[in-house]
């Protein structure tokens, strides 16, 4: 396992061929690939901040974490940012996104504090974030940071078609379905912005990787 | 040399940097939501950079690029700079991070519509108090109390950003002034004054009573107000002696031992205030200064001697005001070649102006006699 991170300045984990950002892709995050001249702007960002509402990175609280990540975005425009983050970054299948959540599971140790971030060189918006949601929801484990459980629903890759998984908090969007075990959810309506969905990143080493 | 170290009062030193006031930078929206407005915006810009160039920014950004434009080219190119611009997300967070968080400038932003990370920033940095913002087309969607909306109006934006320093007072209870550096600076009404100055940066030494708080009140040309602390610092060094020809250096000696010298034109023998020779012998209606190193001089306030045995220096003392140690200040009247003394009083309260005549060439320090022309 090494920890890295990508040029917006957010924090990236590698496991053995896979390398996945630690996190879902936040508004901050996503925002950087929105100042690029002549793509998404003001309107379409409007649209999704109507769905979840942007909260403050500084100084935000548990009960609103789920504000911090970019979500109601459409497959597309999450393949969008991954091309636009640069070359073979990607949606991750989802045998990966299995893979990625056992990795985490496995992940032990205590998660490092503040100096371990600084050293991979993270944006002083992502360092706050990160040590903020450690302590503001007593975060302790790799897992536990990784919000695999507890965060969005994230799109991935499906054969040729989207779908979703995670397990996010009642509060936010309650689900019934078990990652471990269940295949992706297919919204009904692939097209319709969904509250609940955003997306995490990876890239891979090699590309033997594929949907089983 | 004796000093007001042995009385209440103190002779303390300080320093005010130019006040430095923060410059505007010009941020322009060139998001999707600006587009419809996108001309009428340009053209405010234009008239905007056309009446208040000098009080803005060298640069110029939009809002969410970190790239400086500069605002000298702005007439000719921010047509092109816009359209390169065009469609990006409503962010002050890139130019934050180019001219830098706790810089010292105020933000004039031309929005339409949202501005979406202005609440991201930490109340210290002050963000909400230097921003002015002026929409076009839709209302800018900002925190409530997030900076000043101002109507599209040119006037409006002078009272905002045309923020020149127009005066610097600097001033403490029972201070009193024995030097200051920059001549734009008058004593005035109890406060050491300067209105009209490009510069307004000074070192000044002051006499002070104990607990006295000097500080100096900076007028913005808008009418705000802000207090600026001075600096402790050392005294000031005027240290541009220049030797005096050996005849004037004879003169000066003979008038500080005698209070008189014998005349080189008439070989009269004249009184220490008296450095013109009008003898009718050397046929000159002006008269012959008898210092005539110190012609240039003349209504330029005290000149200086350091008195040595083998060497007279002189220079001119920069400044209307002059300590005389030990609990003197002499003020030169400007123009003329007098002063007026000003002692500590008896009970070391307050200064008080004597009604002493000056003295030519009273000692001011080891070695040191002045004159005032």
């Amino acid at each position: 396992m090494r920890l890295s991170c990508d040029h917006t300045g957010y924090p990236w984990i590698e496991f053995d061929q896979l390398a996945v950002s630690l996190l879902p892709v936040t508004k901050y995050q996503f925002e950087a690939f929105l100042s690029e001249p002549g793509g998404l702007s003001n309107n379409w960002y409007e649209q999704l901040l109507a769905i979840n509402p942007r909260c403050r990175w500084r100084d935000f609280e548990d009960g609103s974490r789920e504000e911090l990540f970019i979500t109601g975005i459409l497959p597309a425009e999450a393949i969008q940012f991954a091309n636009w983050l640069g070359e073979g970054y990607d949606l991750p299948t989802s045998a990966d996104w299995k893979q990625i959540d056992e990795n985490f599971r496995r992940l032990k140790g205590a998660v490092p504090r503040d100096e371990a971030f600084q050293r991979i060189g993270l944006t002083t918006t992502a360092e706050r974030l990160v040590t903020r949601l450690l302590k503001v929801s007593r975060i302790r484990s790799w897992h536990g940071l990784s919000l695999m459980r507890n965060g969005i629903m994230e799109w991935v890759h499906s054969g040729s078609r989207f779908g979703c998984h995670g397990v996010p908090r009642p509060t936010f969007w309650p689900v019934t379905h078990n990652p471990r075990v269940d295949p992706p959810q297919f919204p009904l309506k692939p097209d319709r912005r969904a509250k609940q969905c955003g997306f995490r990143l990876v890239r891979r080493t090699n590309s033997n990787s594929e949907d089983s | 040399m004796p000093d007001h170290k042995t009385t209440r009062f103190q002779e303390r030193w300080f320093a005010l940097a130019n006040p430095s006031i923060g410059r505007t930078v010009l941020l322009l929206d060139a998001s999707d939501a600006s587009t419809s407005v996108a001309a009428g915006m340009l053209r405010f810009a234009t008239d905007v950079v056309k009446k208040f160039h000098s009080v803005l920014d060298t640069q110029t950004y939009f809002l969410g690029n970190s790239t400086p434009y500069p605002v000298d080219d702005f007439l000719q190119k921010s047509g092109d700079w816009h359209r390169a611009n065009a469609g990006r997300l409503a962010l002050i967070g890139p130019v934050l991070e180019a001219v830098g968080v706790g810089s010292n400038v105020e933000f004039l932003i031309l929005a339409a519509g949202r501005i979406f990370d202005c609440d991201d920033w930490p109340p210290e940095a002050r963000l909400s108090q230097r921003t002015t913002i002026i929409g076009f087309g839709e209302t800018p969607r900002v925190p409530i109390g997030f900076g000043k909306q101002i109507p599209c109006d040119l006037d409006r934006v002078r009272e905002c950003i045309d923020q020149r320093v127009a005066s610097v007072a600097i001033m403490g209870d029972g201070c009193f002034p024995f030097f200051w550096s920059n001549p734009d600076y008058r004593w005035e009404r109890n406060r050491l004054l300067a209105d009209k100055a490009n510069d307004f940066s000074v070192s000044l030494g002051l006499s002070i009573p104990p607990g006295s708080k000097v500080e100096a009140v900076v007028t913005l040309s808008n009418g705000e107000q802000t207090n600026r602390p001075l600096e402790p610092t050392d005294p000031y060094d005027q240290s541009d002696w220049t030797p005096l020809p050996d005849v004037e250096a004879r003169i000066v000696r003979e008038c500080v031992a005698n209070a008189k010298y014998t005349c080189p034109f008439c070989k009269e023998t004249h009184d220490s205030r008296t450095l013109i020779c009008r003898s009718k012998q050397q046929g000159s209606l002006l008269g012959h200064s008898v210092l005539p190193a110190l012609e240039g001089f003349k209504g330029g306030g005290f000149i200086l001697f350091d008195i040595r045995k083998t060497i007279v220096k002189f220079r001119l003392h920069n400044c209307l005001h002059l300590r005389c140690p030990p609990k003197s200040v002499a003020i030169a009247r400007h123009g003329t070649a007098n002063a007026d003394v000003w002692n500590l009083s008896e009970s070391n309260q307050h200064w008080e102006k004597n009604g002493e005549r000056w003295k030519q060439f009273t000692q001011v320090g080891d070695n040191v006699h002045a004159i005032v022309l």
